[in-house]
């Protein structure tokens, strides 16, 4: 079997987080091999449901300290003196209170890297204003990037888009500062801004508005070049494939194909041509997408040489066959069943190493689950100096992970037989 | 320094390598010779600045042995060609490897360099479609919509760069030996819904894209300010406390506690909402829901962007030259302890040929090469 990938082996991480912008960067940095710590609840947290669906938690033993408590803060300083990161997701004030703002962790650990993820950054005058990923997603400029000229500004209808961008760019940030420190010994604060990484991704736009002075054009699905460009209905509810024909060999392709007479029009063999004419081309696009499925007229389109594929919901993803050959989900085994299953799959890190294996993905800790493991490991500590930290009050007791379902939104397609499908094993029964 | 040779084109790995320019690195673009210019000067500046170019065609003999010469002494390669294009080259990881046995080769392709779907064709429309958020993106009733910009490539590119530089640390470090990292662009935009993706399989559970005009708060998110956009986002707020945040009195009796109420009759409450939205600029909105806890925020333009006193307060805009022309361009969403090693401007094909390339050959055999078109 092929030896797992892990260089980041050895990196120990605290991670001060709630919800889904910094989990989801310190989870890539434990799917490579690092050992990050989450420290349970210093402040209110979502409902465990998100929390575990999310899949932020995965992988990451949990210490239940209480930073209410002055004891429970020294406790945190000693671990954080022992990692080479820290890292939180509140807002700037948070830590400071508790005395582990990077000052205070330097002083005692001179080479730490410390990490603050906010929504805008923390310096003033928005360093303190609440933000979530929609948000900043808005203020960063997606949303105005989005949609038709005719549309309002259009948001992304994930919800934690910046979230998971913010949490790319703090594992990003954070492996370069293990490198640099490799290299110069040095360690340094990180102030990352959700909404700046929204920005950074489409930087390109802003730099072309602020050389020509035009604000980029809202296309909605249609391209500055290529056509035809778009989605089209096919058979079923809500389903539709994207199509766009980039090069004249495509367009040649595309026409064999369809076979309409009125795609035979010699104006339509450039690509200005077909832009003009755009409005033609997708009413015979769709009477031919209209009645196929989506999958498979993709991958005809896609025999043919012409870049298509189906707009895939959340259940195609799940069932994404070249998603699963390439082993982007992992089975996440329950310590216990979760919603009647004692196993559910979920995305790991999005990328491998040929010819390796990914660490595996061990499940979701309940608060306080590790404390004698990781103060044993971190610090040496015994068993009855645990006990004694957790009677004094710097640890929490041990609180178990309830996750209750919640109704499905109202007019959400709904599969009551996805269980089955996806062969979770059911509570009460052998793991397959 | 980390030293990068880029074979790639298209937009998620130079994104990539631009990222470790900014954090630091040495990156070293390498393209044919005679490639026909950018056709968007504004993108080809900024995927290309604070890089160094030397244009070079490995598809020739000597191109690619000079290519080698180059690849022993630099920490990683990153290159964008379909899968097999590699083998085709005779520049695999193997042979890589044995002209630096600690070099880290990333591959950044459509698809992968596995799976029944290796072999199809992408583009950024395809990469949304596929890897998903546009099934969630748009208005009930109408088509998914497309996010902006080219934010799939830019997400893998940022996939690219995290995986490089992990891979270059596990070496340096003596943790790994240097590996062959395979980076779809499709895999890398799912997690980016991955809670919904999740909800079906803990709970069945799909998604409708939500109603252009009461979207799923019981309230527009998107109204228009005095000045503009402003983005309403009131997670858990209680009605009550909130209209009258707005000044909206007249909603506070309890017929209208209900959220069910309040989005079948929304035509009644839609005049006094948007009048009152309409009262104020989006910068006070914003500060003045923050004091109250809710996550407004202004809708930016991209011109916008480059004025908001937050950004000027963190110096994320630096000036960067196109041509004769000096323009605020995004830096890095963080400070970098690590300077960038090149002034924030792209350079043209070729412009650092000698530099580079005298490094590992003699003036005689470059002059001969350029002769010969190979650089």
């Amino acid at each position: 079997m092929a030896r797992q990938y892990r260089p980041l082996r050895g990196v120990r991480v605290l991670a001060f987080e709630a919800a889904f912008s910094l989990p989801a960067g310190t989870r890539t940095l434990s799917e490579l091999g690092a050992e990050v710590v989450r420290i349970s609840r210093p402040v209110r947290v979502s409902s465990n449901y998100i929390t575990v669906v999310d899949g932020g938690g995965l992988g990451k033993p949990s210490v239940s300290i209480n930073l209410k408590h002055e004891a429970g803060q020294a406790l945190a300083r000693d671990l954080a003196a022992r990692a080479d990161i820290v890292c939180n997701n509140f807002r700037p004030h948070v830590m400071a209170a508790f005395g582990l703002d990077y000052p205070a962790l330097r002083a005692r650990r001179p080479d730490i890297i410390v990490l603050q993820l906010t929504g805008y950054g923390s310096e003033q005058p928005w360093g303190d204003y609440p933000a979530y990923g929609p948000s900043v997603e808005a203020a960063g400029g997606l949303n105005l990037l989005t949609g038709a000229a005719t549309d309002p500004p259009v948001r992304a209808g994930s919800g934690v888009f910046a979230d998971q961008a913010g949490g790319r760019y703090a594992a990003l940030a954070l492996i370069a500062a293990l490198e640099h420190r490799r290299r110069t010994g040095a360690g340094q604060f990180i102030d990352l801004s959700m909404c700046e990484a929204i920005t950074h991704l489409t930087g390109d736009r802003a730099l072309g508005t602020a050389l020509t002075g035009a604000l980029p054009a809202r296309r909605g699905n249609r391209d500055a070049v290529a056509a035809p460009h778009g989605v089209y209905p096919c058979r079923g509810d809500d389903s539709w494939l994207a199509l766009s024909v980039q090069t004249d060999a495509q367009w040649r392709a595309l026409r064999t194909l369809l076979a309409a007479s009125v795609l035979d029009d010699p104006a339509l063999e450039d690509a200005a041509g077909r832009r003009a004419a755009h409005d033609t081309i997708d009413a015979a696009v769709r009477l031919w997408t209209q009645d196929r499925d989506k999958h498979e007229a993709a991958a005809l389109l896609q025999a043919h040489g012409i870049p298509a594929g189906p707009v895939q919901s959340v259940s195609d993803i799940a069932f994404d066959p070249h998603l699963m050959a390439r082993g982007a989900f992992a089975m996440v085994s329950h310590q216990r069943p979760i919603l009647g299953h004692t196993a559910h799959p979920h995305l790991t890190t999005p990328w491998q190493a040929t010819g390796r294996r990914r660490a595996p993905l061990p499940d979701i800790r309940d608060d306080g689950q590790d404390n004698a493991a990781v103060l044993r490991r971190w610090l040496g500590l015994r068993p009855r100096q645990v006990a004694a930290l957790l009677r004094q009050g710097a640890l929490l007791p041990l609180a178990e992970m309830q996750v209750d379902g919640t109704p499905p939104a109202p007019g959400a397609p709904h599969d009551p037989e996805f269980g089955e499908r996806l062969g979770l094993p059911a509570a009460g029964e052998a793991a397959r | 320094m980390m030293r990068v040779l880029d074979l790639s084109s298209g937009v998620a790995g130079p994104f990539s390598s631009l990222l470790l320019a900014e954090a630091g690195a040495d990156v070293i673009t390498v393209r044919p010779p005679g490639e026909p210019a950018a056709v968007d000067p504004a993108q080809y500046a900024y995927l290309h600045r604070r890089k160094r170019s030397v244009t070079l065609d490995v598809r020739r003999r000597a191109g690619r042995e000079l290519f080698l010469r180059l690849a022993a002494g630099a920490d990683a390669v990153v290159e964008s060609g379909a899968p097999g294009e590699l083998r085709r080259l005779r520049l695999t990881h193997r042979t890589l490897r044995r002209a630096n046995p600690n070099l880290v080769l990333a591959s950044i392709t459509p698809f992968g360099l596995s799976g029944p779907r290796r072999d199809w064709q992408g583009s950024e429309l395809v990469w949304q479609a596929m890897g998903g958020v546009m099934q969630a993106t748009g208005f009930d009733g109408e088509p998914p919509l497309k996010l902006g910009g080219d934010i799939a490539q830019a997400i893998a590119g940022v996939n690219a760069a995290t995986a490089l530089l992990a891979a270059v640390y596990g070496v340096r470090t003596g943790r790994e030996r240097a590996v062959h990292l395979d980076i779809a662009i499709q895999e890398t935009l799912p997690p980016h819904w991955a809670r919904h993706i999740s909800q079906y399989t803990y709970s069945g559970t799909g998604m409708r894209r939500e109603s252009r005009e009461v979207g799923r708060q019981g309230f527009p998110h998107t109204m228009m300010a005095a000045d503009g956009w402003v983005y309403l986002l009131a997670l858990r707020a209680e009605w009550e406390a909130f209209a009258c945040f707005l000044g909206l009195d007249q909603f506070l009796t309890p017929e209208w506690s209900d959220a069910g109420t309040r989005m079948q009759r929304w035509g009644e409450i839609e005049p006094a909402f948007e009048a009152a939205i309409a009262g104020k600029s989006r910068y006070q909105w914003f500060a003045d829901a923050a004091q109250q806890g809710y996550t407004f925020a202004p809708i930016h333009t991209a011109a916008d962007l480059t004025g908001s006193p937050q950004q000027a307060a963190r110096g994320f805009f630096q000036p960067a030259a196109i041509g004769e022309h000096e323009v605020p361009c995004a830096g890095l969403p963080f400070h970098s302890a690590v300077p960038p090693h090149r002034p924030n401007a792209a350079p043209y094909p070729g412009q650092h040929g000698e530099e580079v390339l005298g490094q590992v050959a003699g003036a005689a055999e470059l002059a001969a090469l350029r002769k010969a078109g190979v650089i």
